[in-house]
């Protein structure tokens, strides 16, 4: 088979691009007039494809993408929500896209670009992508095998839904073990029981599937089910085309997986899913056999044959043998010995297809116990409850008349009163928060991808799975995470003859970590890349006009600037970031999460982000203090001291800017009562406290007149009306009843008053 | 001299018949649709809201959530009062917009009086007089049983749109 640079673009064009569209068919199903659901999505799959048009020659096509993007960015910078009209350009111009994707795959003329997207170039010009030189007769068997036809799958939704979704959630799950698998399985190739798990997660796949007699997803998970058993009984050794086929076998069922998910949740009319497993077999096949086909299968729409599925019908055997649908490849296989062959007829006996089934069930029942699945909003109503349930025990407890009442009883009930609902609140809590490494693993497959797409060497090392959050902080982390591992491969790790000439190891490393910090979990990204450049990053804010000329900036703060929008220093434009839309996001969604962010790096050493969250996000750990008459709550997480400061402590700037010493550093002082905007005459500071806030770049000494106490606190949204007074991020009811005040710490800090 | 009320055709008063819940402002009659009015309590201690407009007073505890509470006398630019034993709060659902969830919000009225229900034809538009600031807030006017009372449109009062204030502190990283 002929490998040219050309080739190797165009598969690398089909292989980014074909997610790409993807992505962009599922958002537009959501995407509606007057709402702007979906345009993060979108604004990102027009970024890449557009970064991919810039690497990729693709003559007028990527005037097509331009276009894309200029739609996008007017409605960004517009409106900022969707309108009938632009929903029927974006899907116009996604069936165009379809089409030119399907035409590449299969050598057929491209579609004609619609005249009003006025391309000027001549579309019967010759430009790499129209060369592509399959080799033709690998390219007949893979996208002709004989007798592969694709499958229309028919779904009946309304009656096996709870069938369907439950399959749903289970095939997510094994999926996830699959790939989680297959990474394992490239660094240790020995490793039998990585080996095994994988095994188990397509042997029940293809139980689940039989089961619902979907055939086409059962005769994919046969396939790669027997592969799987070669590799354990080492009648075949893994490498680099297996691991492929592998992960194609898992991408497929994933894609059909994902699918069945939106056709659940009634997203379009459609009840139908359309496979073709033909492709993917037959690799699988020829990888078992040793004969390895390194590339990747594409989805070919040969005429439809329908097939109907249906739940399961308990007199009838559930698992028909492969003898539909099965290409027959070029060399007659050897057929190993003692499993159901493919190219036999239809068992005959009943027998081995009762066991077969009893296997399944059994597999299914047993991989079920370990933990139950609960829908997610009745987990939230629960746990609301139980805090406020808190709350109401509390103020019983509180009540100065109860407290008041001289029993020892009474007392003795309400200690144990109080002791359950405690234990209540913490197994309440623990039900919501999920291991991060669920996370975590998805980047395994990222750093793969990436790093092969940029010809570098990236290991990823991940470190504290097991630290538990909030599952809504983990789904919420998920983006930001990925953002950041971008960067680090992206900009930080070098090319590996780079790091051979600096004297690095050839594999750049980058490391994902958790570890529980101060009533918090701390997340870190770190890389051993080329650091960031501060120079670099100062100049093109001048340039933007973010700071002015000659503004003098700690290093912390000119590395903080590349959070602020428009700010990506990437000099070449990659394949898959360097647009300026993302750290700023970044930023925001950590601190929406109630966190920050805090980033470190040295030249030539490399770079590390520091993310810190709550452990939850209703409920935080809250400094209560007292300004005036009104009680706020500080989050102890962006607290770093607290004292009540001496007279020689105290300094001041044209007896106006206030500054106090701690740990021999000058700290601006913020006094509360200002900021809230009292205009009392100022009380001494040596008669408050001083509580040291952090944030990141900078510190502040709040002053404030008391400290209350210490506090867990669950945290009420105050409503739009208050974003008038940003100072105030949110509310608590406190033990007497009353509302206390959370302060927005990050805005404190960069007040300019 | 401008005596002559002259009545608004802009606004049709069509499709504002139903249920009002009605109040009093200082000796003045008000109604608000019954279907916007979640519960109606007692006056609970406030914790106020530095920095805000004048007749946003706070927030209050109900039942675990936390609601602003705006005074509606300072809200129309009325004298403020004391709060008594009959002042109450009435707490309403502000429809969302665009996806926003649907807002509960308190509002402070003197005294708190029936439901009544009312006719297309006991609903009459809005006088036109010389404060249109006022007559925003104004669905209409009905004259049941010899009594006014101004019909209020929830949404005007409790959304604020384009009363954003931008602070003088707006944050700057540097």
């Amino acid at each position: 088979m002929t490998t040219n640079t050309e080739e190797t673009a165009s598969l690398n064009f089909l292989r980014v691009a074909g997610p790409l569209v993807d992505i962009l068919a599922e958002e537009l199903a959501f995407i509606a007039p007057d709402e702007d659901t979906g345009i993060l999505a979108v604004n990102s799959v027009a970024s890449d494809l557009e970064d991919l048009a810039a690497t990729v020659g693709l003559g007028p096509w990527s005037e097509a993408i331009e276009l894309l993007r200029r739609w996008i960015d007017e409605m960004v910078q517009g409106e900022g929500v969707f309108n009938a009209d632009l929903i029927g350009r974006l899907e116009l111009w996604h069936a165009w896209i379809s089409d030119l994707i399907q035409a590449l795959e299969q050598n057929h003329e491209p579609p004609k670009l619609p005249a009003e997207w006025g391309s000027n170039v001549d579309q019967n010009d010759d430009y790499s992508l129209s060369k592509i030189a399959y080799n033709d007769a690998l390219s007949d068997e893979i996208h002709n095998p004989n007798g592969t036809q694709g499958v229309q799958v028919i779904l009946k939704i309304d009656e096996d839904n709870d069938l369907l979704t439950e399959f749903h959630l289970e095939a997510l799950d094994l999926l996830e073990d699959i790939e989680r698998g297959v990474l394992k399985l490239e660094e240790n190739p020995d490793e039998i029981s990585t080996i095994d798990t994988i095994f188990r997660a397509f042997h029940t796949f293809k139980g689940g599937a039989g089961m619902l007699r979907i055939q086409a997803l059962a005769d994919v998970a046969h396939e790669l089910e027997t592969l799987l058993d070669a590799l354990r009984k080492k009648t075949v050794t893994v490498n680099e085309g297996i691991i492929d086929v592998i992960l194609s076998g898992s991408d497929f069922l994933t894609r059909f997986t994902t699918t069945l998910g939106e056709r659940l949740q009634g997203d379009r009319s459609d009840p139908t899913i359309f496979v073709d497993p033909g492709d993917l077999i037959f690799r699988a096949k020829q990888a078992y056999a040793g004969e390895v086909v390194p590339t990747r299968a594409s989805l070919v729409t040969p005429p439809i044959v329908e097939v109907k599925t249906s739940a399961v019908q308990r007199d009838e055997a559930v698992f028909e043998p492969l003898n539909r649908v099965v290409p027959s490849p070029v060399r007659e296989q050897p057929i190993p010995k003692g499993d159901p062959t493919p190219n036999a007829p239809a068992v005959k006996s009943k027998t081995p297809r009762v066991d077969e089934a009893v296997n399944r069930l059994d597999f299914q029942i047993k991989s079920s116990v370990s933990a139950v699945k609960v829908d997610a909003e009745k987990l939230d109503n629960l746990v609301n409850l139980v805090g406020e349930l808190i709350i109401a025990q509390l103020m019983v407890v509180e009540y100065p008349d109860v407290v008041g009442i001289k029993s020892l009883e009474l007392s003795r009930n309400l200690r144990q009163l109080s002791r359950v609902t405690g234990e209540l609140q913490k197994n309440a809590v623990s039900l919501r928060m999920v291991p991060i490494g669920a996370a975590f693993q998805k980047m395994s497959r990222l750093v793969r991808d990436l790093a092969i797409s940029q010809a570098k060497s990236v290991q990823l090392v991940l470190e504290g799975e097991d630290v538990e959050l909030d599952r809504n902080i983990v789904d919420k982390i998920g983006e930001p995470l990925i953002h950041l591992i971008r960067n680090a491969v992206d900009h930080g790790i070098e090319p590996p003859s780079k790091r051979l000439e600096d004297g690095k190891p050839e594999v750049g490393t980058v490391r994902l970590s958790a570890v529980h910090k101060r009533g918090g979990i701390s997340i870190r990204i770190e890389d051993d890349g080329k650091g960031l450049d501060a120079g670099r990053i100062y100049r093109k804010a001048v340039d933007l006009g973010i700071i002015s000329q000659g503004a003098t900036l700690t290093e912390a703060e000119i590395f903080s600037l590349i959070f602020v929008a428009g700010m990506s220093t990437a000099a070449t434009v990659t394949d898959v970031s360097g647009r300026g839309v993302g750290m700023d996001v970044v930023r925001e969604t950590i601190q929406n999460l109630r966190g920050k962010i805090e980033i470190q790096s040295k030249p030539g050493k490399g770079t590390s982000f520091t993310i810190m969250l709550p452990l939850t996000l209703a409920i935080i750990d809250g400094l209560l203090v007292g300004s005036g008459n009104d009680r706020y709550i500080i989050p102890t997480l962006s607290v770093r001291e607290s004292f009540r400061p001496k007279q020689d402590m105290l300094s001041s700037v044209h007896g106006r800017s206030e500054m106090v010493r701690v740990r021999g550093q000058q700290v601006p002082l913020v006094r509360l009562d200002r900021c809230l905007g009292s205009e009392t005459e100022p009380v001494p500071a040596t008669e408050g406290i001083i509580i040291v806030l952090e944030s990141g770049d900078a510190t502040r000494a709040l002053l404030v007149d008391h400290l209350l106490g210490k506090q867990e606190v669950v945290i009420k949204n105050i409503g739009k009306i208050f974003d008038q007074q940003p100072l105030v991020a949110g509310g608590a009811i406190l033990v007497d009843g009353r509302v206390g005040l959370l302060l927005d710490v990050e805005k404190i800090i960069h007040m300019n008053f | 001299m401008s005596n002559a009320v002259v009545t608004t055709q802009n606004s049709s008063t069509k499709g504002l018949a139903g249920r009002y819940l009605t109040f009093t402002l200082g000796g003045d009659n008000y109604g608000l649709p019954v279907m916007n009015v979640k519960e109606i309590i007692h006056m609970s201690p406030i914790t106020p809201v530095r920095r805000m407009p004048d007749y946003v007073k706070g927030v209050i505890n109900l039942r675990g959530a936390v609601i602003a509470v705006i005074d509606l006398r300072l809200k129309f630019a009325m004298p403020a009062a004391d709060y008594n034993d009959r002042t109450c709060v009435i707490v309403v659902t502000v429809p969302g917009v665009g996806g926003e969830r649907d807002l509960l919000m308190g509002a402070i009225v003197d005294t708190v009086e029936e439901v009544i229900m009312l006719s297309d034809a006991d609903i009459g538009p809005t006088p036109e007089f010389g404060v249109p600031s006022d007559t925003q807030y104004m669905l209409g006017v009905s004259t049941l049983n010899g009594s006014v009372k101004t019909l209020l449109n929830i949404e005007k009062i409790f959304r604020e749109e384009g009363v954003v204030a931008l602070l003088a502190a707006d944050p700057t990283p540097f």
